[in-house]
Order: C-alpha cells, then structure tokens, then sequence
C-alpha cells in the first residue's frame, strides 16, 4: 500500500495510505494536479489544518476507508440526521471549538462525508430548541434590536390569532 | 409503527405552528445586512477572529482576552436576556456543562452554515430565524425553501404570498384551505409577489378562492405540472405537460375552450368526471388539440359514444394508457376495436363489464392491461407507496 505524507500547518507530519488520503479531493486533485507518484517523500502541506484536527480527520478518514464513495447529494432524499453511525456519533463527541474545526477541515479537505455528518451533528444541536436555547448553546448575541424583537413578537401573536 | 407515525404527526403539527407564526407575517421579509454585529458587540470574539483567516489553527487565547469573554458574560444592566444575567457566579456552572465560550459560528462562511442549516426542518428554520440578524439573512436563502409541504393547513393569502416569495419550487397544498382576503383587492395581492419559481404545484382538493386562483396562475410562470382535482376553477390554464381536472365540475362552455386551447404538447391529462358536459364532438377537438397524449383519463364522461373511442384511435399515436370507466355510452363490444392501437398498455374500464365479459375481453386483448387501478394514476400527483411525494418529488422534511 503506498504512503503518502501530509504536513500539518504547525509543521508535523502524518504519514498513511494514498488511499485514505485520496477521500480528500483537495489532496486527490492535489496530487493529480502535482502528477505525484510513490517516489515522491516530500510532504503535501496542509497550511488549513493543524496537527490535533489533522489526526482526527486521518483518523476518520481511515475507519471509513471502505465505504461506497459517498453519493451525489440527491435533493429527492429525505434530509435525515439521527442516521449518524455509532462510531461516527461517539468520534464527534467531542468539544465544540474541536467540531467546528473539523466542518471547517472537512470542508477545505473537501471530504463530503465527514462535512455532512459534522454539519448533522450541528444540526441535531440546534433542533428542538428555542431561539434562546440555541444562542446559549453556541453562545450567540441577540443583535435584535428591541424594537425587531417587538415587531417580531407582536407579528407572531396576530398570526396566531388568525 | 404507530409510535413512529404519532411522534411525526405531532412534530408535524409543532411545524404547522411554527410555520404560521414564521411565515405568514412580515418578520422574516426585510432583510438586514447584520456582518458587523458581531464583532461591534463582542470585542473578544473580533480579537481572536484576526487569526481565522487558517482555519483549523489551534485557538489559543491570551489571558487578558479570557478575562474580556468574562466580562462578556458578566451581567450588564442594559442586557435583558435571561443568559447574561445569570452572571459571574453562574459562570463555573455554565462551563460544567460545556457550553461555548465562544461562538463558533462566525469562524463558519456563509456557505457552510447554509450547509448546516440544509439539514434543518422547515419549522426549526423557522426559530432560527430569531437568533440573530447573520441567521435571519441566512434563513432567508432561496435554497433552504425549495420544497415546502403545506398540506392539510388553513391559510390566509399572505402565508401563501410569502412562501411563494421564499423562491419554492415544488409545492404540496393538498387540501390547504387558503381564506378569502378581507379586502379583495387583486392589485394589493400582486404587489405581495415579487418573484414565483414554482415549478410542481399540488393544489388537490385545496380550497383556494378563485380571484386569488387566478392571481396564482397570473405569476406562476415556470409552471412544468400541476394538480387541480376537485378544486373550484375558471378557464385560466397554462403551459403543461401534465394536467389533471379531474372532477372540477367544468361546465359545457369551459369544457369547449379547454379542447381548444390546451397546449400542444399535453402527455397526460385527466379530465374524469365531466359527465355530461363532454361529448364526442369535444372529444375529436382535444384529439387535435393535443395529439402527443400519452396518458388520457375521460371516466364518468356519460355521454361519449364509440364515435369518440374511434377518434381517439385516429388521433393519439402516442396513447399508452386510457381510462373510461363507467362511460355508459359506450358499447362494451366496440372496446375490442383498442387492441389495434400499437402503442396502448393499458386500459381502465371499472363499471362497465361484467366478470364474465371482462374475461372475454381480457383473452380478446392479451397485450393490454386491464382494470389495473380503480382509480387511474393519470396525472395524478400523488400515487402508490409514497404517500407525501407529489410527482415523485420529496415535499416533506422528515
């Protein structure tokens, strides 16, 4: 099985298979783009992704090495998100600082897979909570003003009335 | 089974709430532009988000931002939510249970919380919506609102705007009631719509009254298919490949100018139950009219005779599936003459033969179904297993 390096932005590397690396179509296009081939030692940097996050995505990445290559997203489909995977949902449980780090390397790594099951996850945080609820828990501002609050309030009462 | 079919009826019905209160008025219509908030009232958040142009890079505040998000969070007397003012000896509580000091969102593009939010049901949108100006705008985009069902629901014309206005494409409004506005003024209502991309409208047994039906019509130019089975109607009709109006009790007169003016490249129609006021003469017209029919349904049309059945077999080259149930009319013998249109599949004739001749018939016209469905699938938008799917299009969230 052939290895490749990748360069983490602090500087460390992480070796591991071409093919778990190539679930990341920045690194495939990468690569194809750099015509790389197995003599090549030198590392791909990643400057988007730091060392601690970096382990996790490879991590990720290698337990789901064999799945299908994840489908064309199918507006058909029924948007599910309590479909997450025992050993998906138990390697996102984790702090949020490190979930929002991971959408945004799966995201820049561009590895469709982990981006929508992290985005899930978000999701499943923020369904059943009230507007409150869900600043709290990801400790937004209200920048309503009063007066929108108000309007917003008072617009929700009449339309309840009807 | 029944568990899981309650727990959706009633999530069901926590959107339909939410729905009325979200859409059916003006809070979500104006749009703000909100990108500076943040960082105008969140001085530690604005520090830190310098270095976020590397995502992914280890987050590493300095003491003297630690202490800002600790004033952050210490009561302010202006401050009105119920968070801030638990204060700073809340503080250490808040961080056992893991919440942020930060907000993580305003490391996220636009484009990935869109993404986010693509897993979100209609409803809880809805109430995101209320959390901040940066969610309100992105809640307002056009790809979240493509497929919206509002079957079963009462409501006023505004709602009905306003979904419109949210660029949805496919819209299920089987049996929605939509009230008469109060003051009926069709100009103020084509002012509430800017802009409709409705492309797949089911409007199956809604009540919807007719002024505002034909208002509908008037700005629903991207039309491809549409369902009006037992709606109250006028003689408005637009570009279609697929046509079902079946049981809307058209008169004599609309039935004419329908034969006459529905387009050309009609593929399925449904116009059962017309009764008496189609007859063989509007039949020949519409097999002109419309020659590439694919899928005709004339059921219940009592007074078409045989001479129709031959200007049907003339006329429609491209016919696979007819239903003509219970059309009394005609002679249950001239029905063989169909095994000699090359392109039929199927035929419905519920009501018109007895068992015995039925399997006559059937042993006369081996390569043509018969009596497959009591109720023809033409033009039908719901059919078969998936009860919520109009055309085949997913409408529902969950």
């Amino acid at each position: 099985m052939p290895q490749i390096k990748l360069q983490s932005s602090d500087g460390e590397s992480f070796e591991i298979d071409l093919e778990v690396a190539r679930q990341s179509v920045t690194i495939k296009t990468m690569l194809e783009d750099l015509g790389w081939d197995e003599s090549d030692d030198d590392p791909v940097p990643l400057p988007n992704v730091n060392a601690a996050i970096l382990k996790k995505v490879v991590q990720w990445a290698t337990f789901h090495k064999d799945d299908p290559p994840p489908p064309e997203d199918d507006e058909n489909k029924e948007k599910r998100t309590d479909d997450i995977c025992t050993w998906d949902a138990e390697f996102l449980k984790v702090d949020q600082g490190t979930l929002f780090e991971l959408i945004l390397a799966a995201n820049y790594l561009d590895i469709k897979g982990l981006l929508d099951v992290t985005c899930k996850t978000v999701a499943n945080m923020i369904k059943g909570k009230s507007p409150e609820e869900i600043r709290k828990t990801f400790n937004i501002k209200n920048d309503f003003t009063p007066a929108e609050e108000e309007q917003m309030m008072s617009c929700n009462c009449s339309a309840t009335m009807e | 089974m029944n568990q899981g079919k309650s727990k959706l009826k009633r999530t069901d019905e926590d959107g339909t709430k939410y729905l009325y209160q979200e859409m059916g008025v003006d809070s979500l219509s104006s749009d703000s532009d909100s990108s500076n908030s943040l960082t105008e009232l969140t001085p530690s958040i604005s520090i830190n988000s310098g270095n976020h142009s590397v995502p992914g890079a280890p987050r590493i505040l300095l003491p003297s931002q630690k202490q800002n998000i600790e004033d952050y969070t210490t009561p302010s007397p202006t401050s009105s939510t119920s968070y801030l003012s638990l204060g700073r000896n809340n503080l250490t509580f808040k961080r056992r249970l893991c919440l942020p000091e930060l907000n993580y969102f305003s490391d996220l593009s636009d484009e990935i919380v869109l993404h986010i939010f693509r897993w979100l049901p209609k409803f809880t949108l809805a109430k995101c919506a209320r959390v901040c100006q940066r969610w309100k705008r992105l809640v307002m985009d056009e790809s979240l609102w493509k497929r919206i069902d509002l079957a079963n629901r009462a409501l006023s014309p505004a709602t009905l705007f306003h979904v419109l206005n949210r660029g949805v494409q496919i819209l299920r409004l089987t049996k929605t009631e939509v009230d008469s506005p109060l003051i009926p003024s069709p100009s103020v209502l084509q002012s509430h719509i800017r802009l409709t991309k409705v492309q797949y409208l089911d409007l199956s047994m809604s009540s919807i009254p007719i002024p505002l039906l034909e208002e509908l019509f008037a700005v629903c130019k991207d039309l491809k298919k549409i369902s009006l089975e037992h709606c109250e109607l006028s003689d408005k009709v637009c570009q279609l490949e697929s046509l079902n109006l079946a049981w809307t009790g058209l008169h004599r007169h609309s039935v004419v100018y329908l034969s006459l003016c529905l387009p050309s490249n009609l593929h399925k129609l449904n116009i059962s139950g017309c009764r008496e006021n189609i007859t063989d003469e509007e039949i020949l017209q519409l097999c002109r009219t419309c020659p590439y029919l694919r899928e005709l349904d004339l059921s219940d049309s009592t007074v078409i005779t045989c001479t129709s059945l031959n200007y049907i077999m003339d006329n429609l080259n491209h016919l696979e599936y007819l239903a003509l149930s219970r059309n009394y009319r005609i002679m249950p013998q001239t029905i063989q003459q169909l095994r000699h249109m090359d392109s039929l599949i199927a035929v419905d004739l519920f009501g018109m033969f007895r068992e015995g001749a039925l399997k006559e018939l059937r042993e006369s016209m081996p390569h043509l179904e018969v009596n497959k469905f009591p109720f023809s699938n033409i033009a039908r938008p719901t059919t078969g297993i998936r009860r919520t799917s109009i055309w085949g299009l997913r409408v529902r969230d969950i």
